[in-house]
């Protein structure tokens, strides 16, 4: 049975008091790839870090390999590769010590990866860490993250200083690493091409709470962006929960989302009296919309 | 041996290392010489006791560097995230603390057992010191504060004033409280690197704002004082004399701190330890050291400590006032001759012409403070005329270091 890497029940986090994090339930199995997008402060950070035991939850639990994430032993640590927001390398060691140091302390470091990695990827290894502009530290932690082929990946924003190219070769990277080993990655981005390359699963993280999480695919399947205009005039939502966002769009319209699988456009058009005008979504276009 | 120095010593870096282990190396060749065990002739039997207490005050600076670096290192690790989710992070900073204990104990046992009793004292004390508040006061806080998830975190300090009080107390009962002191010292840091109650802070980012706040000069002079009345209580109460080594070991350590830590203003006043029976020479290479790199407050408020704490070893009003005007001079001069100074960065060449260049001035006021006592035939009119010396020898070779770099990125 494909058991699940890392979980999380109902996750609650507060922060001076307000919460960040509202009752967050998920799992990812090896192989999946999870982006978790939201609008800046929505808690993807504070939710990533939970998840690893770097902060700790006020309720709810997160487990990683089955381990509780708070207390996880050295041998769920080094099949875990972690790469923090703006890529938080320890300042005043060079590239090559640090690879050095991962070499004796990760018991499955691969130097050959390791370099080859830094061929890839273009790293400097002379020079000292915080030396480095924020690109090529980005670059350096992704390295120290993925020298040793993890199980688990989790990335925070890992392509934000990267320019195109570069963040090409690191999604092709990620892609054969997950081919070859059966990686689960989870990542959090504000680049939606990524999604799109890469996410098997999406998340949209809105306010603490997770509304959305299911199946990249699917929401090409399933979800279509709808105009809706109301016969009678302007038309109120109806409490469905196949009606994933909804907003008045000028002119009496609305706009919708509208997940197909639970909820039809004709029961739909019925129910409203109303005309619908509908497309199909790519991931990217399915982000905007549902973030607005 | 790889083994145990990748378990215990991961923080050195390996150029500082050769460095330190060249300069042990050359300390005890020059011991062996000194003591005799290697005779190369009497004809200059003083060159050699030189060379012995300046390769001595070598590996005072080399291991400083090696045991500051390796903390700045250790520091880092422990600041950065990532980190924390390595297999065994914790066991391995364990050793990695224990590793550097070990050598900071190695180096001032050295120097105990081979330096006069006062300085073996006060290289233990030093090296206590150095691990608690010492030349890295900002990295071993962020380090702590990262381990402990908590803010900013003094209780080392008030560890470390009744150890720096230890070094008044003479004989073997004094080297035996700085010991049992030091190793205190070294169990406080140990259990609060090994205490982590939340490896991050909620407000991570935002405390990082509170030690830069609590690190500036408000924070300093007010902890500084507290230890300047530790240093005068323990000199009233033992007043010991000044040895003929001292002045130059107040000078090097004082210029190794600042060779260290370029952000001198953090730590300058925590230095006045050394200042009970300190002789006006040490006086004048602290108020060196102080002048080069702080700012004109804080070397005009370490001079006025200066001269208050050196009023109980007995220098007078007039003197101590006098003091305080020459450290304002010489910051002043050093103003002036820092807008010369055009992107000068710290690097080993740079900390190597610094040493050099500090030594020949130390040794050229020696003489000059020889020569104006016998010229003038008083002492205090002495100490103020090698000042000015000094103030125009440091002007002089600051600006034309400063014409020269300039005149470069002209080109």
């Amino acid at each position: 049975m494909n058991t699940a890497l890392i979980e999380a029940h109902g996750l609650q986090r507060k922060m001076a008091g307000k919460p960040v994090l509202r009752d967050i339930s998920l799992n990812i199995r090896a192989g999946e790839t999870l982006g978790l997008v939201g609008r800046n402060g929505a808690g993807k950070t504070t939710l990533l870090r939970c998840l690893l035991g770097l902060a700790f939850p006020d309720g709810g639990e997160a487990r990683v390999f089955g381990e509780s994430a708070a207390s996880m032993s050295a041998q769920a640590k080094s099949r875990l590769g972690y790469v923090a927001q703006g890529g938080d390398v320890p300042a005043l060691l060079s590239g090559k010590e640090l690879l050095d140091m991962m070499e004796g302390w990760q018991p499955n470091w691969s130097r050959p990866w390791a370099n080859e990695l830094v061929q890839r990827f273009a790293v400097p290894l002379q020079t000292r860490a915080d030396k480095l502009s924020g690109g090529e530290r980005q670059l350096l932690a992704l390295v120290l993250a993925m020298g040793h082929r993890p199980d688990l990946l989790v990335l925070d924003e890992p392509v934000a200083s990267l320019d195109p190219v570069v963040r090409r070769e690191v999604a092709a990277t990620l892609a054969e690493l997950q081919a070859d080993h059966d990686t689960a990655i989870v990542f959090s981005t504000h680049v939606l091409s990524d999604l799109e390359r890469l996410a098997s699963h999406l998340a949209v993280l809105e306010e603490g709470g997770l509304p959305f999480l299911r199946e990249a695919d699917s929401i090409k399947q399933d979800v279509l962006l709808c105009l809706i205009a109301g016969r009678q005039g302007p038309v109120a939502r109806p409490e469905h929960d196949g009606i994933l966002s909804w907003r008045p769009s000028g002119m009496g319209s609305v706009r919708a989302l509208i997940d197909t699988s639970r909820l039809s456009l004709d029961v739909l058009r019925r129910a409203l009296d109303a005309d619908i005008e509908s497309r199909a979504l790519n991931v990217e276009d399915f982000v905007v919309e549902y973030l607005q | 041996m790889s083994a145990v120095v990748t378990r215990y010593a991961w923080w050195a870096s390996p150029r500082q290392s050769a460095v330190f282990i060249l300069t042990l190396i050359s300390f005890l060749v020059a011991q062996l010489v000194a003591q005799g065990h290697v005779s190369l002739g009497s004809r200059a039997e003083w060159v050699w006791e030189g060379l012995g207490v300046f390769a001595a005050f070598g590996l005072f600076t080399a291991s400083f560097m090696l045991l500051g670096k390796g903390l700045m290192r250790m520091a880092a690790l422990a600041r950065a995230e990532t980190a924390h989710l390595l297999p065994d992070f914790r066991r391995r900073m364990r050793d990695g603390v224990w590793g550097w204990a070990a050598l900071a104990l190695l180096a001032a046992g050295l120097a105990a057992a081979t330096l006069p009793s006062g300085t073996a004292r006060l290289g233990l004390v030093f090296v206590a010191v150095t691990c608690c508040v010492g030349i890295f006061p900002s990295s071993l806080d962020q380090m702590l504060r990262t381990v402990r998830g908590r803010g900013y975190d003094r209780h080392g300090m008030w560890i470390a004033i009744p150890v720096v009080m230890l070094q008044y107390v003479p004989g073997a009962w004094g080297i035996t409280l700085q010991v049992a002191g030091t190793v205190v010292l070294l169990v406080w840091v140990f259990r609060t690197l090994t205490t982590r109650p939340e490896p991050f802070s909620d407000g991570f980012r935002q405390a990082a704002g509170r030690v830069r706040m609590q690190s500036s000069r408000v924070g300093v002079l007010r902890d500084s004082f507290v230890i300047s009345a530790a240093v005068v209580l323990a000199c009233m109460l033992i007043h010991r004399g000044v040895t003929a080594s001292q002045p130059f070991l107040a000078y090097f350590t004082m210029t190794s701190f600042l060779l260290l830590d370029p952000r001198g203003a953090d730590t300058a006043l925590l230095r006045l330890r050394w200042l009970a029976g300190a002789s006006r020479m040490q006086l004048l290479g602290l108020g060196f050291g102080a002048a080069s790199r702080n700012g004109l407050a804080d070397t005009f408020a370490m001079g006025l400590l200066l001269a208050i704490i050196a009023s109980f070893g007995g220098l007078e009003w007039r003197e101590a006032m006098g003091l305080v005007c020459q450290f304002a001079l010489l910051r002043c001069a050093f103003l002036f001759s820092g807008l010369c100074w055009v992107g000068g960065r710290l690097s080993y060449g740079w900390i190597c012409a610094r040493i050099g260049f500090h030594l020949a001035v130390v040794l050229a006021l020696f003489m000059l403070h020889d020569a104006w006592q016998t010229a003038l035939g008083d002492e205090y009119l002495a100490a103020m005329a090698v000042a000015a010396s000094a103030l125009v020898m440091h002007a002089a070779a600051f600006a034309a270091v400063g014409v020269w770099r300039w005149r470069r990125l002209e080109l």
